[in-house]
């Protein structure tokens, strides 16, 4: 039996770019960098109006340790520094660039010895590169690779899985790059001083299972190329721990690493390998276009700060009836009100649904099938959770483990009531946060 | 995008959210502050009331620019459109700490909103907002209206005042007049406020994506959030307008709506009408059985219901959802258990109360606490005794002398096998087992009689395998009944756990203590197939909205009706006892699903502590 995890579902996958080459997209004129591409503190803006910048110049420094500098896309002016659309929601000041030429693909000089670099020399220059994970969440990778030591790491997982349907960026990056995916993982496992190296495919990619398993037998035959059986969420960080080594994250705040794991995916590898290697930044990612919504749906090597309208562009444009536009998968993607935001780290796809497929049924009462408690791949009662924050019972639905909810979606996209489950649980967990900062103020003060 | 994004995004979502969903807190202890916030959660109330006819009215403004302005001017403009803004941006805030309008990270209806709060504004707005809140606080401790505002952020203070009570007033006057603009009015710092506010919003998301539908395909969300800037923008924001337009015009329209943007092709009305398409083969075989009879009264209870459910919902002017096809069910499965020789009007009786009484009254389907279907049997057992148990007719009794197919008029007490009533093979058994473990001063001939049916019924099992037997309308074909739960089992539409542990529980129950001849000595394959077991199992005690949605509770269901049934078979007054112990156990449902949640992801630690302690 192959290995996967409990609960889940199984989306359509239309994975209708599977068999597109990657081409790099055209260098648009302007270029906008959001100075905050991840998760912790945002970076602090070292470029002003007028400055002349490089491919590669850092635009950013760090503001903390979970932080990370963006760089510059492109050589060009900095035409201003202002608050710009941002596709994580909230406008956030943003470096534009009015480009000059492409400037190249911003690799450095290349360290002769990289395959013998040090572990801090690895999370400096990963830290440097501005890299954070590419799989969407965008977490800063230089502190997923500096566990602390009562915490010491047994296993890396590169996540190759790409549960989300209609994405294939992932895909296509194992089929073109899988040896520096390969060496990316190897930078990582020695540098978190771990054992084993799993690769974890899903079997919808027998092909880029082979690219992989072919790249790993002639770099390292320790490492373990590993099928999982198309389900999602398989590519949820906790998930494929569990489909692979049977170990259970605990709840949140609770680490990967707590259980010997640190799980990266392959866009993250190749970064860090760039990284390792010629000190290059993060500056262009493999990005999917697709959906029913554009005419020719594609992968693109896109320059980071790239506004959507270039990437649609390059799939042929909107079709007529285009009225949904998600950044990320259809199942945990934003729905996005303007395709002028640009491309971030953590962009894996831009997915543009058509009218009939963006309209979802109305939201009815709950009929009590238990398929949401079936599906939840962490095990809640989606239902339940869900009602309780409507209710806005707060301590009920904490109770019942609102906050490690890992919102996939699986629960909504189950629902024969066309509940909007995971809505009501993100309000639930915002509000129970909300409650227990409060709480922790409180006592702060008191103490 | 691969999945692990929320629980890292939550540590950044948390920061984000902190002065709005801080602020309604902090301000609830003083008296001053309640008052006021009745007065305003009052106000939004009406607001919510009114806020479809003022998003109507601002249909035309609509545009996400103009409002967008609003956040972003306060500082030059008048008294009035600054109030305007500031309104604005507070209520766009608010929406912003909503998750369940979609969490920040989440990009949503934030990202609209965000637009809106126009961000260069954002940090003053925040200090600002943090300022009011403060002062709201002393000024309730000094209990001198306004003076207390002063000492606070001395830059904005007396403005600051002037503004607030204007805001204040604005509000009641605005809830007076029903206009919408009164949710906004009151600061961040209103956690009622804002939870009605946020209420109205989604009823108003909620609202708008029927109104989609309805018109095929616009927006819907997004309807909302467009209909809503403009209610303000519009109609009192005309000098915010100018500015800004600057980088991000977007080429086009899009819907906006929280993840995931695809769904399942399931529906309820789909699982519905598909259970009731499974029953098909059992209403065809209960008509051959017992006549063109059997099937008008299946017809009779489901238009019942169908109409009882329609015509309630004209009368309370509620949307029908005659459509989804539970109503239809409820009614067939009324008909269903009832015996087939009863008068006409018993099917639409039976119907009526389950759908006006035991469905409709609690919310309608997915509200309701017990089966509506056996609600309704129960409300007729009781009421007309007589009918429920004695109009039982004979498989085939249309092809005796004097019958046809086709024949409606039944006397069911004038026909007579071996000269005496038909009754249904539990209440022969029952009768033979009591005659036979009480036996003193019977005459013989009846104990005879009583040993033979005892030991004849194992030839009896394959009649009622197949349903060639007297019974309820629906219950008697065991084969039939079986093929629809297997196809409803692989379409995923039942949990096989409660079926199996309900028959399992009764058979060997029946087997162990439903002799005449001590332990060990019952009939387990005429439990298991003789009466309602098979129906109440597969369709009944498998109704989604009364039975436990854990896998464990599942299973503690199905046992327990078993162990019910089991009781009133062979302890109780009645021959059959499955309608009750489903129902017994629907009362149960909410207890059962308290103590069988699932032991969730990671808790593995816990989990074992809790089995021990
Ligand atoms: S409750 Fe959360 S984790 Fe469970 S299925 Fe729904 S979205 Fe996924
Ligand atoms: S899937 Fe939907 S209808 Fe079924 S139990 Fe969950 S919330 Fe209720």
């Amino acid at each position: 039996m192959k290995k996967t995890f409990r609960g889940g579902t199984h989306p359509p996958e239309f994975k209708l770019t599977s068999g597109v080459a990657t081409t790099p997209l055209p260098v648009p004129e302007l270029i906008y960098v959001p100075i905050q591409q991840h998760i912790g503190a945002p970076g602090v803006p070292v470029v002003k109006k007028k400055d002349e910048v490089t491919v590669g110049q850092p635009l950013t420094q760090s503001g903390g340790f979970v932080s990370i500098p963006a760089h510059a896309p492109v050589s060009g002016v900095v035409k201003d520094v202002i608050p710009y659309a941002n596709p994580v929601g909230k406008e956030m000041m943003t470096v534009v660039i009015e480009t000059k030429d492409d400037g190249g693909d911003g690799k450095g000089e290349e360290d002769p010895n990289w395959a013998d670099a040090t572990p801090d020399v690895i999370r400096e220059r990963v830290k440097n590169a501005g890299i954070a994970g590419m799989g969407g969440a965008a977490f800063p990778t230089h502190v997923k690779l500096s566990p602390p030591e009562a915490k010491p790491i047994d296993t890396v997982i590169i996540n190759g899985a790409e549960c989300e349907p209609y994405l294939t960026s992932d895909h296509r990056l194992m089929l073109e790059r899988a040896e520096d995916i390969v060496r990316g993982a190897m930078l990582v496992r020695k540098t978190v001083n771990a054992k084993k190296l799993f690769m974890a495919v899903e079997d919808n990619k027998p092909d880029a299972f082979e690219s992989l398993k072919k790249a790993a037998a002639s770099l390292d035959s320790s490492i373990q190329v590993e099928m999982l059986p198309v389900k999602y969420p398989q590519g949820a960080e906790k998930q494929l721990i569990s489909a692979l080594t049977g170990r259970e994250v605990p709840p949140p705040p609770a680490l990967p690493m707590d259980v010997g794991c640190v799980v990266q995916n392959v866009g993250s590898c190749v970064a860090i390998y760039e990284a390792v290697r010629w000190q290059k930044p993060l500056i262009e990612r493999y990005v999917t276009i697709t959906g029913s919504g554009v005419k020719k749906p594609t992968n693109v090597l896109a320059k980071i700060g790239t506004p959507l309208t270039y990437l649609i562009e390059a799939a042929g444009g909107y079709t007529d009836d285009a009225a949904k536009l998600i950044m990320g998968g259809p199942m945990m993607g934003n729905a996005l009100w303007t395709d002028t935001v640009p491309v971030i780290k953590g962009t894996s796809g831009v997915l543009v649904l058509n009218k009939e497929q963006a309209i979802i049924g109305e939201e009815e009462p709950c009929i009590g099938c238990g398929r949401c408690v079936s599906v939840c791949p962490v095990f809640l009662l989606p239902t339940n959770i869900a009602r309780l924050s409507e209710l806005e019972r707060l301590e009920d639905a904490d109770e019942l483990g609102v906050l490690e909810c890992i919102e996939c979606g699986s629960c909504t996209y189950i629902c024969p009531a066309h509940r909007n489950l995971v809505q009501h649980i993100r309000f639930g967990k915002a509000a129970v946060m909300a409650a227990k900062r409060k709480a922790t103020t409180k006592k702060e003060k008191a103490a | 995008m691969s999945p692990f994004a929320p629980d890292e995004e939550k540590q950044n979502d948390a920061p984000d959210e902190r002065p709005e969903s801080d602020a309604p807190e902090t301000s609830a202890d003083s008296d001053d502050e309640k008052a006021r916030r009745k007065e305003e959660r009052k106000a939004a109330r009406e607001a919510a009331k009114a806020k479809a006819a003022a998003e109507a009215a601002a249909e035309k403004g609509k545009e996400p620019a103009p409002a967008a302005d609003a956040g972003a001017s306060s500082d030059e403009e008048d008294e009035k459109a600054r109030k305007k803004a500031e309104r604005k941006a507070a209520r766009e805030a608010a929406k912003a700490a909503a998750a369940a309008e979609a969490a920040e990270e989440k990009g949503e209806e934030p990202a609209p909103a965000a637009d809106a709060g126009a961000s260069s504004d954002e940090e003053d707005e925040k200090a600002r907002r943090k300022a009011e809140r403060k002062a709201a606080r002393e000024a309730a401790k000094a209990a001198a209206a306004a003076e207390a505002g002063g000492d606070d952020k001395p830059a904005e203070s007396d403005d600051e005042k002037a503004r607030r009570k204007a805001e204040r007033k604005a509000a009641r006057e605005a809830a007076k007049a029903a206009a919408a603009d009164a949710g906004g009015d009151d600061k961040p710092a209103e956690t009622d406020e804002e939870k009605e506010k946020r209420r109205a919003e989604r009823k108003a998301a909620r609202e708008a994506a029927k109104a989609a539908a309805a018109e095929g395909g616009d927006a819907k969300p997004e309807k909302k959030e467009r209909k809503e800037r403009p209610a303000k923008a519009a109609k009192d924001d005309k000098p915010a307008k100018k500015e800004k337009d600057t980088a991000a015009v977007p080429s086009r329209k899009f819907i906006l709506s929280s993840s995931p943007h695809i769904h399942d092709k399931e529906s309820v009305r789909r699982i519905m009408w598909t259970v009731t398409a499974t029953l098909v083969p059992a209403t065809i075989g209960a008509t051959w059985v017992f006549g063109f009879r059997a099937l008008m009264l299946v017809a009779l209870g489901a238009s019942a219901a169908m109409l009882t459910e329609w015509g309630l919902q004209k009368l309370f002017k509620a949307k029908s959802t005659v459509a989804d096809g539970s109503a239809f069910l409820t009614g067939l499965l009324v008909s269903f258990n009832l015996p087939p020789g009863v008068p006409w009007w018993i099917p639409v009786i039976g119907a009526f109360f389950a759908i006006a009484i035991a469905k409709m009254p609690f919310g309608g389907l997915g509200w309701n606490p017990m089966n509506p279907a056996l609600i309704g049997r129960a409300f007729l057992l009781a009421s007309w005794p007589l009918h429920m148990t004695k109009d039982w007719l004979p498989a085939f009794w249309w092809k005796m002398q004097g019958y046809n197919f086709f024949t409606w008029n039944v006397n069911p007490a004038a026909i007579k096998l071996d000269g005496v009533s038909y009754a249904t093979p539990l209440e022969v058994r029952k009768s033979a087992i009591s005659t036979l473990t009480n036996p003193e001063g019977l005459p013989n001939d009846v104990i005879t009689r009583a040993m033979e049916v005892l030991h004849s019924t194992g030839d009896k099992i394959l009649d009622l395998v197949i349903g060639v037997t007297g019974g309820c309308i629906g219950e008697t074909s065991a084969i039939l009944l079986l093929i629809g739960g297997v196809y409803l089992l692989y379409k995923g539409y039942i949990d096989w756990r409660t079926p199996f542990a309900f028959i399992a529980t009764v058979g060997l129950g029946g087997w162990l203590f439903g002799g005449a001849d001590g332990f060990f000595s019952g009939d387990m394959l005429f439990h298991i197939f003789a009466g309602g077991l098979i129906l109440g199992a597969v369709y009944m005690a498998t109704d989604m909205v009364t039975t436990p949605i854990t896998k464990k509770g599942r299973l503690i269901f199905g046992i327990g009706c078993g162990l019910i049934t089991l009781m009133i078979r062979l302890i109780g007054g009645y021959p059959e006892g499955v309608s009750y112990a489903i129902l017994l156990m629907n009362l149960t449902t909410p207890l059962i699903d308290r103590y069988t949640k699932p032991r969730r992801f990671g808790h593995i630690k816990v989990a074992t502590a809790e089995a021990r302690g």
